[in-house]
């Protein structure tokens, strides 16, 4: 355990952990649908500034309906963070995502890292974005994953406050694995950066960052590639933290196609959304437990 | 403390609620008892769990403990905490269709598990199988009314329709009891050597077990909170609540809720006879064997804690 008990939470890997069915291993494909939020978190200016909101709108309007198609085209279910103002501008793709069966989560309102905020704004946010996001959505949010991966003590126990089930932004193992919390009991399920697209494509116009247009979608797809058949052989949990606006690019979504037919091809891996995986874990946990989440 | 295992065959959910209520209230630990919740997972028989030294109990559909005692297990059902299935069908209000006899020359959506429900309720009534059209379906079961791909589908009644219905649907809703398909569920089961070692600790676990049904009856808003904070985060406390609602039925049955458990010996004859029948157990056995009133029958049900 690395995160010292003294800081309030408590980490716990699930000993004998297994996947249903006997698979071997867990790929839950994850979006963060930022849309223009990324822009307007990152400069408050950028209100008015046409080009850096248009870059991040192309991943909603543009580029998430394909997505959705290859989705569905292919049978892999999906889990879509949203930030909770682009829900609100676009409540008809949240709810068509829903009705094709994927899973929604929250990732903030207007993509704020949480360490640019008191606990209390924190707090009031996470209240705010939450029922907003369960408004539109219709059903209960379960999930979250950190914008910019700001995560402290306060986030988690909040996210269990909320009574979602799970944060997907922490790192320390393969395998998902519980977090408690002076809250109650919540499932990380564990991320990389290695299957994040923004170091890979991310460019933000204003304030600028990222130099990724010097990438390939093929050099992208050998990486996630091998993280995928790397899984196959030590076992765990891959999750991707993709953009629409950046792996939705049509050149990029064509590897992207091509990258889940081979995937495809391995029965011993579980396609499932986050929702499904944290529940899975808490069943874990419930056996290990005699019931109760503790 | 003595420790025992509760197999379940499902999450620890409303279906649960009196063990949940029990155990939160600290009934069973009051009276030296750890009992644990073990969720049911998939592709597992909850029966298997008996097959393990210890103390265990398990909860099943009585043709699994049928199937179970026929292949030589030596295990006995002590009470039931349904008195029916919760199996049915249902179809839009729109078409008319209230009953299965109205499903005749329709098309009517299963899943591999329903089958048994419906020949069975079909054989009761005399409808031949080409009568209606069975075919397995998916679970989009709005779509699949809306789309008219099916009549009729396959339901949990108390689950399935009050989704539906929150979306809009009106929906006609048959419980498969209502037509004499008459199976015990969440039966608690135990091994033969459990039930004669520790007969006063089984009476024990029943008696704070039914105790913990009726209670959870009268404060189905509390047990349905502890559901959600306690075990099931990822369900909701209100739509919980709602189907513990429509669960009542299934729990107290024709017997009421101070006979909470109590099982016919004469049912569990008729459906060994038809397992016989449909070729699902090669060994015909005695309901006798397989089944015992006895811990229902002394305890005084009346009595609360």
């Amino acid at each position: 355990m690395s995160i010292p008990k003294a800081l309030g939470i408590e980490i716990n890997s699930l000993e004998h952990f297994s996947w249903p069915d006997g698979k071997k291993s867990a790929l839950a494909f994850g979006w963060h649908v930022d849309g223009e939020a990324g822009a307007l978190a990152g400069e408050p200016g950028n209100v008015d500034h046409f080009t850096a909101r248009s870059e991040g709108s192309y991943g909603v309007s543009t580029a998430l309906p394909r997505i959705l198609e290859m989705h569905d085209r292919l049978g892999v279910p999906g889990t879509f963070f949203f930030p909770a103002y682009i829900a609100e501008m676009n409540p008809q793709i949240v709810r068509t995502l829903i009705e094709h069966g994927h899973d929604i989560g929250l990732h903030g309102y207007l993509h704020e890292n949480v360490f640019t905020l008191s606990e209390e704004e924190e707090r009031e946010i996470f209240k705010k974005s939450y029922r907003i996001l369960c408004d539109v959505a219709g059903q209960k949010i379960l999930g979250w994953s950190a914008p910019t991966w700001g995560v402290r003590k306060s986030t988690l126990e909040a996210i269990v406050e909320l009574g979602m089930i799970y944060d997907c932004s922490l790192m320390e193992y393969d395998d998902p694995y519980l977090i408690k919390t002076s809250r109650g009991t919540l499932v990380e399920l564990p991320i990389s950066p290695v299957l994040d697209d923004w170091p890979i494509f991310g460019m933000s116009i204003s304030p600028s960052g990222g130099n990724g247009v010097n990438t390939t979608a093929e050099a992208a797809c050998q990486i996630w590639k091998e993280e995928f058949d790397g899984m196959r052989r030590f076992g765990g949990f891959y999750t991707t933290t993709f953009h629409p606006n950046l792996t939705g690019r049509r050149g990029r979504l064509n590897r992207l196609y091509e990258l889940l037919e081979y995937m495809k091809n391995f029965d011993d891996v579980w396609f499932t959304t986050c929702k499904d995986a944290a529940s899975h874990v808490l069943d874990l946990a419930r056996v290990v437990s005699g019931g109760a989440i503790e | 403390m003595i420790s025992i295992d509760f197999q379940l065959d499902w999450k620890p959910n409303f279906q649960f609620a009196g063990l949940i209520y029990a155990q939160q209230r600290g009934w069973y630990s009051k009276a030296g008892i750890n009992l644990r919740l073990i969720p049911w997972q998939g592709m597992t028989n909850p029966v298997d769990a008996l097959r393990k030294n210890g103390n265990v109990i398990a909860s099943a559909e009585e043709h699994l403990i049928i199937q179970g005692r026929s292949a030589g297990m030596p295990i006995r059902a002590i009470g039931a905490m349904l008195q029916y299935s919760p199996i049915g069908w249902m179809a839009l209000e729109e078409s008319g269709i209230q009953s299965l006899e109205d499903l005749k020359g329709k098309r009517l959506g299963i899943h591999g598990d329903g089958r048994m429900a419906v020949e069975d309720v079909m054989d009761h009534f005399s409808i031949q199988k080409d009568e209606i059209e069975i075919v397995e379906i998916g679970y989009e079961y709005g779509e699949i009314l809306k789309s008219g791909e099916c009549d009729a589908v396959q339901c949990l009644v108390m689950a399935e329709p009050l989704e539906l219905k929150a979306e809009g649907f009106r929906l006609s809703v048959m419980p498969a009891y209502r037509w004499g398909y008459e199976s015990y569920c969440q039966v608690m089961a135990v091994s033969e050597q459990f039930l004669k070692a520790e007969p006063a600790l089984l009476e024990e676990i029943l008696t704070i077990t039914f105790n913990g049904w009726r209670s959870a009856l009268e404060e189905i808003e509390t047990v349905s909170s502890w559901i959600v904070e306690k075990y099931l985060p990822e369900t909701d406390a209100a739509l919980e609540a709602e189907m513990l609602k429509a669960f009542i039925p299934f729990i107290e049955g024709k017997v009421g809720r101070a006979r909470i458990g109590w099982m016919e010996t004469d049912r569990w004859e008729r459906s060994i006879q038809r397992m016989v029948k449909n070729g699902m157990i090669r060994r015909p056995i005695q309901a006798g064997e397989i089944m015992t009133n006895r811990f229902v029958e002394s305890i005084d049900q009346g009595a609360e804690r």
